[in-house]
């Protein structure tokens, strides 16, 4: 039952995700990462009771990573808004974040890792290599500038991977996950709100998100997912929901984006501009994206 | 953006501020009253009911939140109880709406005393039920977990028996609850609801809020719903903020224990309710008018409309069978029968009412005096649009006439005659103002003889198209002649004098001697605006004048923009008159520029801080527009320029605009059914409940002295605005013709246009029009 639900928050996030996906076509960035902020806040506003004291040195640790997280939303909104970027290779992407959460552990927390972690923390990092090929490259900046929303999307990794070894670290001393995801919000807010008075879009931002009824869609289903994920954590191993995710994640991913394409063809509606890739190129990077799978699958057994 | 940009239905400082503290004052005062005269009634509502009628659901619902952290600061069983004014709040507002009953309650017109009570009764039974259920769920919540039993205290043992007595030993707790709960507050509302109404009813203060909201638009409305959940929500998340400061421990008489009362996860799914509902009705508020749900919540509004029609409508069968039953008066005895205790037995009741009243009396004189001008603003816009629009009469250019020598009183005297027409020209003769009066003498209205020298004015408006031609040039000329006079100025449609004809004609009146000022639409625009935050129409004045003194020098003009950056130089040349709505829409709002050419009104768009998706079919075009837009080093996300013929491109590539500029490129249509087909997918762009269509189109072109020979329709003036009719039907849209006709003769000897056609000389006549959505709720 309990794993029924850990398929529910995937695909509620899933589902976020692809609203994201349209709500952020044409936006501000900059709009984009705040508004999730303050909506984010006010979501969990109702929690508040079930927020206990932290200490100052968590406190500033969390200031921190909010403002790191917060920061890190511009490039991954900015990366959604890539023409011809497919979310069902961006989103499993992001998942090297747990080999980034792994190495902040080990540097950060003294963990000690197993083999299981760091042969699954391995074959993602290939697996990540073979999603960025696009054949032969004349440069590094030639490297790059073809894979700049994958390159985006490493960042949003290290920030998911910096909550990851905060969460972590919070929970080690005995703060409550509530407590940690409400400071969380708390300074992804203020770090949002300082960085539009600093650029001067505060009051302005919100007219700038095109789709704003979906984008606030897309927040209630995000809250929505992590509630559920705290439920389903107070029951289940860490061990058991990362493989769960791991394999539905991506396969939902994919066939969502199957479809919508089966139907703009059925409809005559594809985009235009938008170069396929070629055969092989694509064959490899399906491979890529199956091999990181295969990482997780390997990294949560440790 | 301001914040009145943001909130479109109603001013905010104006209407918005003082209805919202009113009402969280009401709450408070009536909060304490009650609780000093010991009645059973709660009374801590009147200010959110007063708060639904005048503003809204959402409103009032912010205005919930804020009395909750107000009198749970004096006392903390209130806390919790917040959810329950939240929703009474958001059942008057919707009800309250949907009946009509500000506008029922305000204006003098439509005041149907029989309407009121009836709505006010169901306003009352409807309250009582919501709340007293939601009372019930918790308490149901929150006892259980403080060890307090249901059932406490002689009233509820008192109804416990009672209902034992009828159901038999074994009545839930639950059920006596609940029971116990709703005889409270139906007993409250019934208090609550009158008093409320008499309080909308009796400041009379708020008359345009009422006729102003009806009769704008539903985007209008929409929009200022989602501004106001957005500001609900901020409300409402301060107010458990502030819960968890100021009272986390919950003490309540006859518990156990006391409670930590937000650590229980029930009461945070409880407070959960209404955000969720926010976002709900976010989305809602949000739609777009062509989603197929808008289109559905559309179809429910038509049918909820015949409900109410049938139901409480003055010619109702079952609303004039239910009041011919005596409703009225057993509300009006119910009403008195609740008031009885009211009569004050301590010191706190008239200090209190003192309170309410001096507020009350303040906020009523500050709101009526800004409600006056605004009512007064309303209805000269509305004269003003009603001239634009192109089925327009003799009627309402007298209309105008008059609501602009009222706006320039301060230039122009009254008449000296009454208003006489001489072709197309309407107008009446006044004397000039020397000097302008003082605020002081403004204010005391004292008439100085003196202002007023022998220099006559003639001050005309211009009928049906609203255009300075050249016979109306002349017909001015003999009239300056006649009467002698030293000053004329003319209102009309068209903003800019290029036709060489009109401009001869313009000089020879100059040589007679007579100072000559041309108004245009915006120009009057402008002086309403200025006059009703106290001000003088300068400003609209020397537009006028610049204006004239531009088409005398019209050949000079063209070379101003030598000095200028090519995108300002663009820019400076896009159409007055949707420049001067592009300059006036919200920044960051997004404009549609079908068939772009070089980007004049893109120019003028990115100027004012929208956003722009450009398209034109020409490749050449399209890459100097987009050199040019390279040159500003604009953020990527501001400007999209697509190369493609517009009719090709559909709004899911571009999104739905705000505004929707369509200049200089319906005249290629070949056939009429071929422009039905591009009227009808334009419409598509203008997707938003507010969005704008601006048309220019050009008839009776010739280039180089011929007819065009590439096989496009000949269409008259008449048949387009008839087309324009059938795609823009009057009963979703609003057409007004902005300028025109009028004739251009433009030379491209130097070769700079952006469309392709041998000709060196273009003569047209072009017509502006903008297209509003406008539908009624």
């Amino acid at each position: 039952m309990l794993e029924a639900l850990v398929v529910l928050v995937v695909i509620l996030n899933v589902w976020a995700d692809f609203t994201d996906r349209r709500a952020a076509g044409q936006s501000d960035v900059y709009a984009l990462a705040l508004w999730t902020t303050i909506i984010q806040f006010m979501l969990v506003t109702p929690l508040i009771g079930l927020v206990s004291t932290v200490t100052i040195p968590q406190i500033a640790i969390c200031a921190a990573v909010g403002a790191f997280s917060a920061a890190a939303r511009m490039p991954w909104y900015r990366a959604l808004t890539i023409p011809g970027g497919k979310l069902s290779q961006l989103a499993p992407f992001s998942r090297i974040s747990s080999v980034m959460a792994l190495a902040m552990a080990i540097l950060v927390l003294g963990e000690t890792p197993s083999i299981h972690k760091l042969a699954g923390a391995l074959v993602m990092v290939f697996g990540a290599f073979m999603m960025s090929w696009r054949g032969p490259v004349q440069s590094v900046r030639h490297y790059f500038s073809l894979n700049r929303g994958l390159g985006l999307v490493t960042i949003f990794a290290a920030s998911t991977a910096s909550i990851s070894v905060f969460y972590r670290y919070m929970m080690l001393s005995g703060v409550s996950i509530v407590t940690t995801y409400f400071f969380l919000k708390l300074f992804q807010l203020c770090f949002g709100l300082l960085h539009a008075l600093h650029k001067k879009y505060l009051i302005e931002s919100y007219a700038s998100i095109i789709d704003l009824p979906k984008f606030v869609q897309a927040r209630a289903l995000q809250t929505a997912a992590a509630m559920l994920y705290i439920f389903v954590l107070r029951s289940l191993d860490l061990s058991r929901v990362e493989p769960i995710a791991a394999v539905s994640g991506p396969l939902l991913y994919w066939s969502v984006e199957k479809l919508s394409d089966w139907r703009a063809r059925g409809q005559d509606r594809m985009p235009s501009g938008v170069p396929e890739p070629r055969g092989r190129h694509q064959l490899i990077r399906n491979a890529g994206l199956v091999t990181i799978v295969a990482g997780i699958f390997l990294f949560a057994q440790g | 953006m301001r914040k009145h940009q943001i909130i479109r239905e109603f001013d905010f400082y104006a209407e918005i501020l003082p209805i919202t503290l009113v009402g969280i004052l009401l709450n408070v005062a009536g909060r304490q009253i009650a609780s000093y005269i010991g009645n059973p009634i709660f009374a801590d509502m009147v200010g959110t009911a007063f708060s639904a009628i005048l503003l809204g659901p959402w409103w009032a619902a912010a205005v919930a939140s804020a009395t909750t952290v107000v009198n749970g600061s004096f006392s903390e069983i209130y806390f919790p109880f917040g959810v329950v004014n939240v929703a009474g709040a958001l059942f008057w507002g919707y009800l309250s709406r949907a009946a009509d009953l500000r506008h029922r309650t305000l204006a003098p017109h439509k005041r149907n005393l029989s309407q009121i009570i009836f709505w006010t009764i169901i306003l009352a039974l409807g309250g009582g039920l919501l709340t007293g259920l939601t009372s019930t769920a918790v308490k149901l919540i929150i006892f259980p977990p403080m060890g307090r039993p249901l059932v406490v205290g002689e009233f509820f043992t008192r109804i416990e028996s009672t209902l034992q007595s009828i159901l038999g030993a074994n009545v839930p707790p639950a059920l006596t609850l609940a029971t116990g709960d709703l005889l409270r507050d139906f007993t409250d509302k019934a208090v609550v609801i009158p008093v409320a109404v008499f309080l909308v009813g009796f400041s009379r203060t708020a008359m345009t809020l009422g006729e102003g909201s009806l009769s704008g638009s539903v985007g209008e409305r929409l929009r200022t719903d989602a501004a106001s959940i957005f500001v609900f929500a901020c409300f409402y998340s301060a107010f458990i903020f502030l819960a968890q400061l100021l009272q986390p421990i919950l003490h309540y008489p006859g518990a156990e224990r006391p409670m930590a009362w937000l650590s229980e996860p029930s009461v945070a799914l409880m407070l959960y309710a209404p955000l969720i509902l926010a976002i709900f009705a976010f989305i809602f508020a949000t739609l777009l008018a062509t989603d197929r749900a808008a289109c559905r919540l559309h179809a429910l509004r038509g049918f909820r409309s015949y409900v109410y029609r049938n139901v409480g409508g003055t010619n109702s069968r079952i609303g004039s069978l239910v009041r011919a039953q005596g409703v009225q008066p057993l509300s009006l005895g119910v009403t008195l029968w609740s008031l009885r205790g009211v009569v004050g037995e301590r010191f706190g009741v008239p200090i209190a009412l003192l309170v309410i009243v001096v507020a009350l009396i303040i906020y009523f004189i500050v709101a009526r005096m800004v409600m006056t001008r605004l009512s007064k603003a309303l209805s000269q816009t509305r004269t003003l649009h009603r001239w634009l629009e192109i089925d327009n009469n003799e009627g309402s250019a007298k209309n105008v006439l008059s609501l602009f020598r009222n706006l320039f009183s301060s230039h122009f005297s009254q008449p000296i005659a009454d208003v006489a027409k001489r072709d197309k020209l309407i107008y009446s003769l006044g004397f000039v103002n020397s000097a302008p009066r003082s605020r002081l003498e403004d204010l005391l209205a004292i008439r100085r003889d003196d202002l007023f020298n022998e220099r006559i004015a003639i001050v005309g408006v211009v009928d049906g198209q609203g255009v300075f031609t050249h016979e109306l040039g002349q017909s001015l000329d003999m009239l300056v002649a006649e009467t002698g006079a030293k000053f004329a100025s003319v209102l009309s449609s068209t903003p800019v004098i290029l036709d060489r004809e009109v401009i001869h004609t313009l000089q020879v009146i100059r040589q007679r001697g007579p100072e000559l000022l041309l108004f245009d639409w915006t120009d009057v625009s402008i002086a309403i605006a200025a006059c009703t935050f106290g001000g003088q129409p300068q400003a609209s004045v020397q537009r006028a004048r610049i204006r004239f003194l531009s088409a005398l020098n019209y050949g000079d003009l063209r070379i101003q923009g030598a000095d200028m950056s090519r995108p300002a130089w663009l820019a400076s040349r896009s159409l007055p008159c949707l420049k001067f709505i592009i300059e006036r829409m919200p920044r960051r709002s997004k404009v549609i520029d079908l068939g772009c050419g070089y980007g004049r009104h893109t120019f003028a768009a990115l100027e004012s801080g929208h956003g722009v998706v450009a398209v034109d079919r020409n490749p050449d075009v399209c890459r100097t527009l987009q050199e040019d837009v390279a040159q500003l080093g604009l953020d990527s996300h501001r400007i999209t320029a697509l190369h493609a013929d517009y009719i090709d491109v559909s709004p899911e590539t571009t999104g739905y605009g705000d505004l929707v500029a369509v200049t200089g490129v319906l005249q290629h249509a070949r056939d009429g059914d071929e422009m039905r087909r591009r009227l009808t997918h334009i419409a598509g762009f203008a997707g938003h409940p507010s969005s704008v269509i601006y048309i220019e189109m050009l008839f009776d072109m010739l280039f180089d002295g011929a007819p065009s020979t590439d096989g496009r329709m000949r269409i008259t003036q008449e048949e387009f605005e008839g087309m324009l009719q059938e795609v823009f039907p009057s009963g979703f849209w609003r057409i007004e013709r902005t300028r025109g006709a009028q004739r251009n003769r433009q030379s491209f000897t130097n070769g700079s246009r952006s469309f392709s056609a041998p000709a060196q000389h273009i003569e047209s006549t072009a017509v502006e029009y903008a297209v509003r959505r406008s539908f009624s709720p």
